[in-house]
């Protein structure tokens, strides 16, 4: 399975390679099983998913839980059913909770470090992970709200408003419509040019930017995730120069040298943006230095690097412009659905030849709605089964807890905070990226991911065994079970029943009375029965094995 | 400043350190399929021309208490203001590799510890320590553990555990997560487990083998594979002492229980030192003395330690220390340096020859050339470069490096 395979050649990383510029002896690199799946375009063959297991597949995609009974009763592979139902998850309040989640793993913004200090608001009785709780909300929201307003992506880069929640208004220059509660929309008031994400405090208090940086690493963090050109991946011939001798040198050598100019010549111009976002390091702690912009800074660009503001070969005339550039950049509208497609699938779109054309074409269509792209998405074969490279995939971090959540009532939380999803909590254990220890998330299932799907799933099944048993309102179990039958007693026949409904409520699975894989599970029952004594812990336990199963963590 | 954890192994070890004999003899009797790797990364970019790099030219910024210093035939920077650095190389340099002059190709941190890790600027190739601890996966069951540090695991990621910052694997291994949290919920008794983990494997071994397209064989082997290593490893966990916390004595005392108890063959810890000094460079002295203590403190850690083929850690643990990046020969205005294409690592232990020193910086703080029989530096030799560091590290472990890197680039110099 994992056996070493053929070594790949690879250039020099950094930027490409100029012209002119001999390239380097190529050299090997160890490859094992690619993380992604095969490479060669495969023609389109027999749906390898039943209607069940698809409408399983959108359902987590669209809202990030299993499809109900009702929902998968009502499709049973109706293809006009199939339209309504995806224009039903497409419009289900947790669409927009899903497309953040989605959107978090490219700012990253949720559990990886932030650069300014989150305690600088302690003085004023905000601590800090309540602060970064709300903060790394902000770009995430602003997607959201453009998604469910169907307003055009290009407002992403283009809009001169915000969503913030009351918290963040009370701390930060924003006019706030008075009496708001929850996240509403607002607009920034201390003279920030307003270029919708590009100009919020929670995208630059997260990646900030250290002097000698001279903001490139924000510069690549908008190429990266607006144009999918991270400048990180580049690969660049290296050049030894003798002459680096000193910092000026260094410096002339970024707007000289072939191998560093290849990236800086276009990289510098987009970094010369942000100044009026830059803070001494001093200044991370005070309240009125980060919550605020600093057009006096604008200019900084002149004596740190001299590169007046630009974008790849045209000067903007400063941040007021930038969203226009990078919104009538082709690669903007072709970059969203990249990552939408790469993050519904999770596959790597370049590694595995895939002809998004048709949903380029509908996002540009429908004048950038966001709800079209993913309904285009979950509608395309390719997709839909047709081809087994999009056959399967895990269950990210993030869908694991909303789907236990969803299945069984239960948040896995530590002061309000998701412990999956947080760094604090057991993201990396999950498998989830933080874009510092961890820059690829686990493409498959791992000794912790599964320690932590077990904690969770233990959790659950004790919460939700409870809960069933002992109100009248239930979350998962059927209302004909009484929590007193026994497979050994009377009323086996309800368990067998119960387990039915299980499987077909978590796993969107119809299985016969008899099937073989009921029996082992009725098996389980019993042999922890007769350990417990105990229906609602033998309950709990079984409810526990089948959160853990291959058939919920992958679909 | 020392936590209270940090100066007891560090104080421990200064006595070790003084009073241990030369191990090399005896450790290279382990066979290398049978050593164990720690990895240490100083995070950020460490100044060699602090220790490592004894170039005395004009172009390179120092402070005037900076010499050269011989230790054994290892030739280096010492300085009055950094005592224990000389205490370290004093009781150590016989066992001691350095490597100078490698030239990591990149100036920017993801891809210098991209490079550095796997020969490759792409994240998504298993790194040297997942590569030794998969070769070894039949007899470890978590072959690599992460206790600090990055994580490249690739298609190995089942091969590869991430224990926490604060705790995490030890919560999640315990019985401390059903209280770590809102809505607390009693974990079920070990027997029952049991039973669901028996269970679960069966399932899993069935999935495995009804998997129908690569993809889905890929996924259900992973699961399948990580099943039964949770298994084990939850039982076999009982018997460690972990805690949660991620200074690096902690991190020491954890690295010494997954390797003792014969439960990884390789472990990263990170130093916890801010390495990157683009602002007052003056601070990398300080780290490279907290640095050489904790090393201290690792080594006497390893002394003390069983091993699981040798009589201690120390007679079967390679350790290999290593920054992603160097630093500039000259101070920028902010009396900081920035970053640097070349950089040294040091190691030591069974297999690795002592009291030797390879490669080399011109006056310009450039890596020279040299031959990968000898270690000689010359014009008409080879750069040092990753490749060759993966496929020394590599044949340390016993790996065939051609099977991995398509070559064999092995710097035989540093081998016993």
């Amino acid at each position: 399975m994992l056996a070493t395979l053929a070594a790949t050649a690879f250039g020099v990383p950094g930027c490409q390679e100029p012209e002119g510029v001999t390239k380097p002896p190529p050299e090997t690199v160890p490859t094992v099983v690619p993380t992604t799946p095969p490479t060669t375009t495969t023609t389109l063959g027999p749906r390898l998913l039943s209607d069940d297991e698809l409408l399983t597949r959108i359902s987590m995609d669209l809202r990030g839980v299993r499809p109900t009974v009702e929902e998968l009763d009502r499709y049973a592979g109706d293809p006009e059913v199939l339209d309504e139902l995806v224009d039903e998850f497409l419009h289900d309040e947790r669409f927009l909770r899903h497309l953040e989640d989605l959107w978090s793993e490219l700012f990253l913004i949720r559990i990886g470090d932030y650069f300014i200090d989150p305690a600088a608001y302690e003085g004023v009785g905000i601590p800090k992970s309540e602060l970064m709780t709300n903060v790394s909300e902000e770009p995430l929201r602003m997607l959201s709200y453009l998604a469910d307003n169907d307003l055009p992506y290009s407002e992403y880069v283009l809009g001169n408003w915000t969503v913030v929640p009351p918290l963040l208004a009370a701390i930060w220059p924003v006019d706030f419509p008075e009496g708001a509660t929850g996240w509403t929309k607002a607009s920034y008031n201390d003279d920030r040019p307003g270029v919708g994400v590009l100009s919020t405090n929670g995208t630059w208090w997260f990646k900030g930017s250290m002097i000698n940086n001279r903001n490139r690493g924000r510069a690549n963090y908008v190429s990266r995730i607006f144009l999918c050109d991270d400048y990180l991946e580049r690969e660049v011939p290296f050049v030894p120069t003798d002459a680096l001798d000193s910092e000026a040198a260094l410096g002339d050598a970024i707007n000289t040298n072939p191998g560093c100019t290849s990236c800086h010549a276009t990289l510098d111009p987009l970094a010369s943006h942000f100044y009026g976002w830059f803070w001494d390091p001093a200044e991370k702690f005070v309240p009125d230095m980060i919550a605020y912009y600093h057009t006096e800074r604008e200019f900084l660009w002149r004596e740190l690097t001299g590169t007046p503001p630009g974008y790849f070969g045209k000067p903007t005339g400063g941040l007021v412009n930038l969203g226009t550039f990078v919104s009538e950049d082709p690669r903007y509208a072709k970059c969203f659905v990249k990552n939408a497609w790469e993050l519904t699938t999770r596959t790597d779109a370049d590694t595995v030849e895939v002809d998004l054309s048709g949903i380029d074409q509908t996002f540009a269509d429908s004048n950038m709605n966001i709800r079209e792209v993913f309904r285009s998405i979950v509608m395309s074969p390719e997709y839909q089964g047709y081809d087994e490279r999009f056959h399967r995939k895990k269950v990210a971090p993030e869908l694991l807890s909303s789907m236990m959540e969803d299945l069984t009532g239960y948040a896995w939380t530590l002061r309000g905070d998701d412990l999956v999803n947080t760094r604090t909590g057991y993201a990396l254990l999950a498998g989830a990226a933080d874009g510092d220890y961890v820059t690829v998330a686990a493409p498959t299932s791992t000794v912790t991911s599964l320690l932590v799907t077990e904690r969770l799933a233990e959790s659950s099944a004790r919460f939700v065994a409870r809960h069933d048993a002992d109100e009248p309102e239930r979350i998962l179990f059927d209302d004909d079970l009484t929590f007193t039958e026994t497979t050994t007693g009377p009323g086996a026949d309800k368990i067998r029943e119960q387990l039915q409904h299980l499987y077909l409520r978590m796993y969107a699975k119809r299985v016969a009375s008899d099937d073989p894989e009921l029996e082992e599970l009725v098996g389980l029952w019993t042999e922890v029965h007769g350990v417990t004594g105990d229906v609602v812990l033998t309950w709990s336990v079984v409810l526990s094995a089948m959160l853990r199963d291959p058939d919920l963590v992958m679909y | 400043m020392f936590t209270r954890r940090q100066m007891l192994v560090g104080g421990a070890a200064l006595g070790a350190a003084g009073l241990t004999a030369p191990r090399v003899g005896r450790a290279a009797e382990v066979a290398p399929t049978d050593r164990k790797f720690i990895f240490v990364f100083a995070r950020g970019g460490w100044d060699t021309t602090k220790v490592f790099a004894p170039v005395f030219s004009s172009a390179v910024a120092r402070d005037g208490s900076e010499v050269e210093a011989s230790y054994g035939n290892l030739r280096l920077v010492g300085s009055d203001r950094r005592p224990l650095t000389d205490v370290f190389f004093q009781a150590n340099h016989h066992r001691l590799t350095v490597l100078d002059g490698i030239l990591i190709r990149s100036i920017n941190h993801p891809i210098c510890r991209n490079l550095w890790l796997t020969n490759s600027p792409n994240a998504t190739q298993p790194d040297w320590p997942a590569l030794i601890g998969y070769a070894a996966a039949d007899r470890y069951v978590v072959p690599h553990m992460i206790v600090e540090g990055y994580s490249m695991a690739g298609d190995l990621a089942a091969f590869t555990a991430v224990s926490g910052q604060a705790g995490q694997l030890e919560g999640l291994l315990g019985t401390r997560w059903a209280t770590n949290s809102d809505d607390p919920r009693l974990p079920f008794s070990p027997d029952t487990e049991e039973m669901v983990d028996l269970w679960l494997a069966s399932r899993a071994a069935r999935k495995d083998a009804q998997a129908t397209t690569d993809v889905e064989r890929r996924l259900t082997a992973a699961f399948d594979e990580s099943a039964s290593r949770l298994h084990e490893f939850k039982v076999a966990s009982s018997d460690l002492a972990l805690s949660g916390s991620s200074d690096f004595g902690t991190q020491i005392l954890q690295a010494t229980e997954f390797l003792s108890n014969g439960i990884s063959r390789c472990v990263t810890l990170t130093l916890p030192m801010v390495w990157d000094t683009h602002m007052d460079n003056s601070s990398q002295s300080g780290n490279y003395e907290e640095m050489f203590t904790l090393l201290m403190g690792l080594n006497g850690a390893l002394a003390h330690a069983p091993g699981t083929t040798g009589t201690t850690l120390a007679d079967e643990t390679v350790v290999v220390v290593f920054s992603e990046m160097g630093r500039t020969p000259f101070l920028n205005s902010s009396l900081g340096k920035d970053h640097w294409m070349y950089t040294s690592m040091m190691l030591w232990g069974p297999g690795v020859r002592g009291d030797i020193q390879v490669g080399a910086y011109d006056d310009t703080l450039n890596g020279r050339s040299l031959d990968l029989q000898s270690g000689e530096p010359t014009d008409a030799g080879v750069p040092l470069t990753p490749d060759v560091i993966g496929s020394t590290l590599l044949t340390l472990a016993g790996i065939d490096p051609g099977s991995i890197l398509g070559s064999d680039n092995t710097l035989r110099a540093v081998l016993a």
